[in-house]
Order: C-alpha cells, then sequence, then structure tokens
C-alpha cells in the first residue's frame, strides 16, 4: 500500500467516525423534532459512508461499480443538503409571507442561473462531466445561502444562531467543494498520471478538512442552541408581526405621517422648480 | 490556468466574503411599530433644501469676490460648505430611517412586489452613491446643484412607497377573514 493510499484511508477513518459520532448526538438531541430534513441529511452522510465502504469491497477503488455507487451516493446526498437548506431558510424567511414568497423565486431563478452557467463555462468532457456538474451544485448551494442571508439583512430579519451557524457550515462546506472540484478538474486535464498516484490524496486533506470544520460549527451550534432556555431560544425567531388592530392603528398613524411629509416635500419642489 | 477554471476559484473566494458580510448584525434596526412611528414623526431635515441650495448659489459668492474683502468670500464658501456637508449627513440619516421603516413594514406585508422591492433597492443604492459623490464634490469646492435634486427626489419617492405600503396594509387589516393572512395573525387575534 502506498502513502498516498495511507493517508486516504486515514482520512477515510477519521471522517467516518466523526459522521457517526455526530448523528449519534443528533439522536441524542432529539434533533429530528426541529430539523428532521437535516436530521435525515446527517443519516444520509452515514449511510454514503457505508455505501461506499461497501462498493470498495466488492469492486475495489478502481472499478466502475465503486466509481457509480460513489457519484451516486454523492449526488443522493447533494441533493440532501439541498433539501436541509431549504428546510433552513424555510425557518429564517417562512414566517414573513410577503418575503418569504418573493424570496422563493429570486432564490429559485438565481439557483437555476448560476447552475447552468457554471455548467456552461466548464468546457463539460466525458469523464470531467461528474466533477463539472457537482461543482455546478454546489456553487449554486453556496450562492444560495449567501442571497438568503442577503435577504434576512436587507429587511432586518432575525436569525437565529442555530439557523445561521447551519447555513454558514453549508456554505463554506460547498465553497470547499468548488474549489475542491476546480483544482481536481485542472490537476487532472494538466497531468492525469501524477494526480492519481500522490497529489490526489494530498489534497483529499483540504476537503476532510472543511468538512470537519462545518461538523464543529455545526456541533457547537447545536449544543450552545440546547443550552439556551426555551423562551429566549424562540425569542429571535419570532417574527415581528402585528394584529388587524395594531396593522390599522399603524397604517393610520404613519399613513397621516408621510402625507404631511409628501406635502412638505411637494412644497419644497415646488419651490426649487420656481427657482430662478 | 484558463479563465473559467480562476473565475470559480475567484467565485468561491467572493462567496466567503459575502458571507462574512451579509452575517454581520446592520448597524440600526427598530425593534417596534412604536420606534418606526417615534423615528417617522421627526423633523424632517430635507424641508431645509431651498435654504441649503441658496446657501450654496454662485452668485452670492461672486457679489461678495467682487465687493467685500477677500478673506471673506472664502470663510462664507468654506463655512457654508461645512453647513452644506452637515445637512447631508443628516438627509442621509434621514433616507436611512424611511428606508428601515420600509423594510420593517416590507416584513409585515402579506405580499411583495419583486419590481418594487427591486426599485427601491436600486434607489438606495443610487442615494448612497449620490451622497458619497455630493460630499466629495463640496469638498473640492464644486457646486453640485443637480445631484442635490436627485437625490431629494430619491428621498420623496421612498416616501411615496411607504405611503402605498402602509396603505395596503391598512386595507388588508380590514379584510379579517382573508384566506391569505398569516396563521399567526389568526392566531393572536381570534376576536377579528
Amino acid at each position: 500500500m502506498t502513502d498516498a493510499q495511507h493517508i486516504r484511508n486515514l482520512l477515510w477513518l477519521i471522517v467516518s467516525v466523526l459522521e457517526v459520532l455526530f448523528f449519534a448526538f443528533l439522536l441524542v438531541r432529539r434533533f429530528y423534532r426541529s430539523h428532521p430534513i437535516f436530521f435525515l441529511y446527517a443519516f444520509s452522510l452515514v449511510l454514503q459512508t457505508a455505501t461506499v465502504a461497501m462498493s470498495v469491497q466488492l469492486w475495489g477503488d478502481k472499478g466502475f461499480g465503486y466509481w457509480y455507487t460513489a457519484w451516486i451516493s454523492q449526488a443522493l446526498v447533494i441533493g440532501m443538503r439541498w433539501s436541509a437548506i431549504a428546510e433552513i431558510t424555510r425557518k429564517i424567511l417562512g414566517g414573513y409571507s410577503g418575503i418569504w414568497r418573493l424570496a422563493n423565486v429570486v432564490l429559485f431563478v438565481l439557483s437555476i442561473f448560476v447552475l447552468v452557467y457554471a455548467l456552461w463555462t466548464s468546457h463539460i468532457t466525458l469523464d470531467l462531466a461528474v466533477l463539472s456538474a457537482d461543482r455546478g451544485v454546489e456553487l449554486c448551494i453556496a450562492v444560495f445561502v449567501v442571497v438568503m442571508f442577503g435577504f434576512a439583512r436587507y429587511y432586518r430579519l432575525p436569525v437565529p444562531d442555530l439557523e445561521k451557524q447551519m447555513a454558514i457550515g453549508f456554505c463554506l462546506y460547498s465553497c470547499a467543494w468548488v474549489v475542491n472540484d476546480t483544482i481536481v478538474d485542472m490537476a487532472v486535464r494538466a497531468a492525469p498520471e501524477k494526480w492519481a498516484q500522490s497529489l490526489g490524496a494530498t489534497w483529499d486533506l483540504f476537503l476532510s478538512a472543511a468538512f470537519i470544520a462545518s461538523l464543529t460549527l455545526w456541533t457547537r451550534a447545536i449544543h450552545v442552541a440546547r443550552r439556551v432556555p426555551v423562551a429566549d431560544e424562540n425569542a429571535p425567531t419570532e417574527p415581528v408581526r402585528l394584529t388587524s388592530e395594531h396593522y390599522a392603528r399603524l397604517s393610520e398613524e404613519v399613513s397621516s405621517r408621510l402625507t404631511l411629509l409628501n406635502h412638505r416635500l411637494n412644497h419644497l419642489l415646488g419651490s426649487k422648480d420656481s427657482r430662478p | 490556468m484558463n479563465i473559467p477554471m480562476l473565475l470559480f476559484l475567484v467565485a468561491a473566494v467572493l462567496i466567503v466574503l459575502l458571507l462574512a458580510w451579509a452575517t454581520r448584525p446592520p448597524k440600526r434596526t427598530f425593534r417596534s411599530p412604536n420606534e418606526v412611528l417615534e423615528a417617522l414623526t421627526e423633523e424632517r431635515h430635507y424641508a431645509r433644501l431651498p435654504q441649503i441650495l441658496q446657501a450654496l448659489r454662485e452668485e452670492d459668492l461672486e457679489f461678495l469676490r467682487g465687493s467685500g474683502p477677500g478673506h471673506l468670500a472664502e470663510q462664507v464658501e468654506s463655512e457654508r460648505t461645512k453647513i452644506a456637508l452637515r445637512y447631508l449627513e443628516y438627509l442621509e440619516e434621514e433616507f436611512q430611517v424611511l428606508l428601515e421603516a420600509s423594510r420593517m413594514l416590507a416584513g409585515m406585508a402579506p405580499e411583495l412586489s419583486a419590481l418594487r422591492e427591486f426599485d427601491r433597492f436600486k434607489r438606495s443604492l443610487m442615494f448612497m452613491l449620490c451622497c458619497r459623490y455630493l460630499k466629495w464634490k463640496l469638498r473640492l469646492g464644486l457646486q453640485p446643484w443637480r445631484e442635490f435634486g436627485v437625490i431629494s427626489d430619491l428621498a420623496g419617492e421612498i416616501t411615496l412607497q411607504l405611503e402605498a405600503a402602509t396603505g395596503r396594509l391598512g386595507e388588508r387589516a380590514f379584510l379579517p377573514y382573508a384566506d391569505t393572512g398569516t396563521a399567526h395573525d389568526r392566531k393572536k387575534s381570534p376576536e377579528v
């Protein structure tokens, strides 16, 4: 067994153990109650590791069986990741019906645009098609998260710390995948042999480190959120909304003030126009 | 390294930077509708625009340069520039208050128009750029007549949009059994 294989196996082992521990942590914390899709995502990670390990046993790490299993399971995991992000987005924006509807349309259109653009600019060749598709989807997820945060910031919506940390973790991990896929793409095109022998395994360190960083971020956020008393935990997630009476009163008062401001403005604009 | 690949790497870095910016807490937020009302009831500075425009008129300074002592025109110009700069700062703050109020109302609105929201976003960007540009122009001793008119228009249009938004909220308030009402509203107002 070469050094490169040793490194790869060691990383695989560390990441697998961490995935199982994280899933157990979520299970103990009964995280499936508040974030069922995120919980399923964590489960899909464990399942992917187990499936890929079995495929290596069956076909070896050079066989087509392994290759197909690895990438199909990766596609499923990315699908789950996207669903988990959608769940977080709904938790952040869902309470504001107007903003939620607008954000849905904008985020959907933007995601499609980024995906199409990423695939279009990738100069896809048959052997690197999966890698390019993966990069496109990851870029799409990262942009989705940033725009979602942009919405929250622009409309001054309170973002609960748990959801914030989870989304940051997803975004950073997706960015790491974009960088990873791009570097792999370039390296494989330039020197495929060298990449397969040594560089690939070394580079795996980067992605593993990014994954471990995301896991740490999520674990910490879930741990801290648990410690916060229930009343405080709910406080920031509760959107500022008014009852019908408040709406009516606010509307009346604000409208009268604005009318006054408008009159002043009209007067002002009129006086400006009449200047010599 | 080809350019599309380089762009992917740049995009990843850019996304991380944008993420850092987007997750920062905003400088100013209203916590309750009462704060919005309070802010809206404060005195409006843009009502002082005619006086400011008058203060910036070149004719006055030319007259002073021609008939008064030499240093007097310079002193007047410097003081008037300071006043205009301070006025701009107040105007910027006022615009931010209006913008914050409109954001808060958007949070309560049952639906938003994408075009109108984009338009407001564009206006807020334009206002910010215009203000910066004006400040530099004033500092360099140039006459920014036209730009003052532009930022006044922007503040006015935001005000009009706010009025329309609150009007829609008001209309909605009188439709207690509307299907589009939020669950929270219905839950909190069983009497409606």
